[in-house]
């Protein structure tokens, strides 16, 4: 299954179970994904996806809500899994930003079509990481999960 | 199911509500994304909706649309505001006050669904909900 703006129908009516080594064991702790896109049909593939691979994963429809739920103090996000091109008062950029400067420590995948991601993710001078649409969801799920084993690993001294 | 909520965080507090009940719920902002998921193949056994949202469509239109494109599909509302059953379309089977207590909706939403699956023909009684109290804490 590959992501490219809206799904085919056959991808509405039964997403893709996710290979084995996508999903998560059922003993592992849940972890929760803020998944940010605009385009319903993409974001509830997306979402079932998550799902299927064992996360929690919390929808937002624009960075303007992904920044209601990271203000809300009892909501816990692992990872912030957002598109770059979204209506609103920002885009996936801009959301990027904020989370730097108000979450810091709280990674971000970004997720866009186009060559404008590349230079834009140059601007955010770190190492973003940025899939180009289109993208294999398993291949979202593997960079998930390496940034949050990342995460878990003390830094060295 | 459809969950079509324009405020984030009360989509969030229902839909996973419903998701711990075991449902598969998919999440529209509006009744225009609602509509589009309508228009796919997707496969929605019951709607529940805001009435009040921003875009083209309303709640209401929406009901409207479902009588007319997708008859037998049920939908559960919530408003703000007072309606009375008969300015509501046919296709409504439950109308919650805003802000309401989660629990009382998800409650509805099995019953309607559980009504669905058994294949009972029942219109349910909309007024019932239009009781419940508003929650104050919500």
């Amino acid at each position: 299954m590959t992501i490219k703006g809206t799904p085919t129908r056959r991808q509405q009516r039964s997403p893709t179970l996710p290979p084995e080594s996508a999903r998560v064991p059922p003993s592992a702790p849940q972890e929760t994904i803020l998944l940010v896109e605009d385009e319903i049909l993409t974001r509830t593939v997306i979402a079932e996806y998550l799902r299927e691979c064992g996360y929690k994963v919390i929808e937002a429809a624009s960075a303007d809500e992904a920044i209601l739920v990271l203000m809300r103090p009892d909501i816990v996000v692992d990872i912030v899994f957002s598109d770059v091109e979204m209506p609103g008062s920002m885009d996936g950029f801009g959301l990027s930003h904020w989370v730097r400067a108000n979450r810091p420590g709280l990674d971000v995948v970004l997720a866009g079509t186009l060559a404008k991601t590349a230079d834009m993710a140059a601007q955010l001078c770190e190492e973003g990481p940025v899939l180009k649409k289109p993208y294999e969801p398993h291949v979202a799920v593997q960079h998930i999960r390496r940034l949050l084993a990342a995460r878990k690993v003390p830094p060295p001294r | 199911m459809l969950v079509v909520e324009d405020e984030v965080l009360v989509r969030l507090m229902i839909c996973e509500e419903l998701r711990e009940r075991g449902l598969r719920v998919i999440e529209a902002v509006s009744a225009d994304q609602a509509a589009d998921v309508l228009q796919s193949s997707t496969d929605v056994d019951l709607i529940v909706s805001d009435i009040k949202m921003p875009g083209q469509l309303d709640g209401l239109a929406l009901a409207r649309h479902v009588d007319t494109n997708h008859p037998g599909l049920p939908m559960i509302l919530a408003s703000a505001a007072f309606w009375n059953r008969a300015e509501l379309p046919g296709c409504v089977q439950g109308l919650f006050p805003k802000p309401y207590a989660v629990d009382g909706v998800v409650n509805r939403i099995c019953e309607v669904l559980k009504d669905r699956m058994t294949g009972r023909d029942d219109q349910g009684d909309p007024d019932a909900a239009t009781t419940t109290e508003p929650d104050p804490a919500a």
